[in-house]
């Protein structure tokens, strides 16, 4: 019990106290639901691996959304982890495919273009067959380094770069929005 | 145990469990603390535009058992500028960390607050941020007592004029020729013209600098010189200046 107490409290977002109660949770649950469980976690490792053409996470490489010939393929959303094509994914807005750059840029942390998929990126819109990239990248400074320094080099290739609008989240209140937020939101207003 | 307010830049921000952050703040009356930003990076939370970068803020800080919480910000210049600019971004940045590095936790510190506050100021409106970078790191290193010789030797302590060997890192400052002569170190060149830039940006008001039309092959000379002497002081790799140094090499 302790062991199993001990690795789940290495899982992100599981103090000792939720570990615990996970483990005396699995203990009275059904062996099968268990070993549903086990299983699952076991074969994500074991199976999933990296589309070679967008880097999402894949059963099989390419991935369904880089074979799906009802996508636009001219069309290249850039976003920072797997993750965030599963968010993007979720609005059903978006047609096109993806290009995964595992990462971000980060003056203070020292990552710097050529620890991201940034080559492999090129290599796309070199084909020629790109009409325009979405930057999807965090809007925190990290993306927003991200964002730049990728439309800097892509801008030269003349391929249309556009960048994820930033502003007003829906549901939201306009007292309660700082004023960076609110900044951006009139600078990026639209017509109705 | 307690609250406390202050004004305050945010040197550096770190993701931290979940949905929060970890900041280190420079404030003006309590010099460098670090904070937690409960949820800042959820995008409703109220802290979220407050928490980025070199933002400058009014800050309420509850002081509990462990780490402090930021309960309050409020931001009194976002300098979103910074952010928005890539090359101007990577110097914030640059700056941000030989803060953190040379200035200890804590300590008040409040000349090298209102320096940092004035330098983003300028960075905000130089075109060229080059030379502004190496005023500010000139005087930074004045604040943090390491300003190198550049008026006597750094080892005989006799006026040097015009007349130097070159300048040494590791014995902080420029040196004579008659030292040199007698026992040579390892010098980095430094030109009549390059010395007279160091001198002048030594005393300029950060303000002007960006004005300033030196000859390339002086201000690299200057550039150079000031971050290896940085470099050696922090005895530790700073991944801020190899990415500027990168991203300076890509442009």
């Amino acid at each position: 019990m302790r062991t199993l107490i001990n690795e789940l409290a290495k899982l992100p977002g599981i103090g000792p106290k939720t570990a615990q109660r996970l483990a005396f949770h699995l203990f009275t649950t059904p062996r099968e639901e268990v070993q549903k469980l086990a299983t699952a976690m076991l074969e994500t490792k074991d199976q999933l691996t990296f589309c070679t053409i967008c880097g999402h996470l894949t059963e099989e490489s390419p991935c369904l959304l880089c074979r799906d010939p009802g996508r636009d393929h001219a069309l290249l959303c850039v976003v920072e982890e797997p993750k965030d094509v599963i968010a993007l994914e979720k609005t059903r807005e978006f047609k096109g495919v993806y290009h995964v750059l595992h990462g971000a840029l980060s003056p203070l942390e020292g990552i710097g273009p050529e620890e991201l998929t940034i080559n492999k990126l090129l290599e796309r819109l070199q084909t020629g067959k790109i009409r325009e990239v979405i930057l999807a990248c965090d809007p925190n400074m990290e993306g927003e380094a991200t964002a730049q320094y990728l439309a800097r080099i892509i801008k030269p290739l003349e391929v249309k770069v556009t960048r994820l609008a930033r502003g007003l989240p829906v549901g939201g209140d306009l007292e309660y929005i700082d004023e960076v937020t609110l900044g951006k939101a009139l600078e990026g207003r639209q017509e109705i | 145990m307690g609250v406390f307010q202050s004004e305050g830049i945010i040197l550096r921000s770190r993701t931290f469990g979940e949905a929060d952050k970890i900041l280190t703040i420079l404030t003006k009356d309590r010099g460098k603390i670090e904070a937690v930003a409960r949820g800042a990076r959820r995008p409703r939370n109220r802290l979220v535009g407050a928490s980025q970068q070199f933002s400058y803020l009014r800050v309420l800080v509850f002081e509990g058992k462990s780490i402090p919480q930021l309960s309050q910000a409020e931001i009194i210049r976002s300098f979103s500028i910074l952010r928005d600019d890539l090359v101007k971004m990577a110097y914030a940045a640059w700056w941000a960390e030989v803060i953190d590095v040379f200035l200890p936790w804590a300590e008040v510190n409040e000349e090298v607050f209102r320096f940092l506050l004035a330098g983003l100021l300028v960075l905000e409106k130089a075109e060229e941020p080059a030379l502004l970078s190496c005023a500010f790191e000139l005087r930074l290193l004045k604040y943090f007592g390491f300003q190198p010789a550049l008026e006597v030797c750094a080892r005989c302590s006799r006026p040097v004029g015009q007349a130097v060997a070159g300048f040494s890192v590791e014995e902080g400052g420029v040196i004579c020729p008659h030292c040199h002569q007698e026992q040579a170190v390892k010098l980095l060149p430094l030109s009549v013209a390059s010395l007279r830039l160091l001198r002048d940006l030594a005393q300029a008001d950060l303000r002007t600098v960006p004005q300033w039309r030196p000859d390339e092959k002086n201000r690299l000379e200057v550039g150079r010189l000031l971050v290896a002497f940085i470099e050696l002081r922090a005895e530790r790799p700073l991944k801020s200046l190899s990415f500027l140094q990168s991203l300076l090499a890509s442009t």
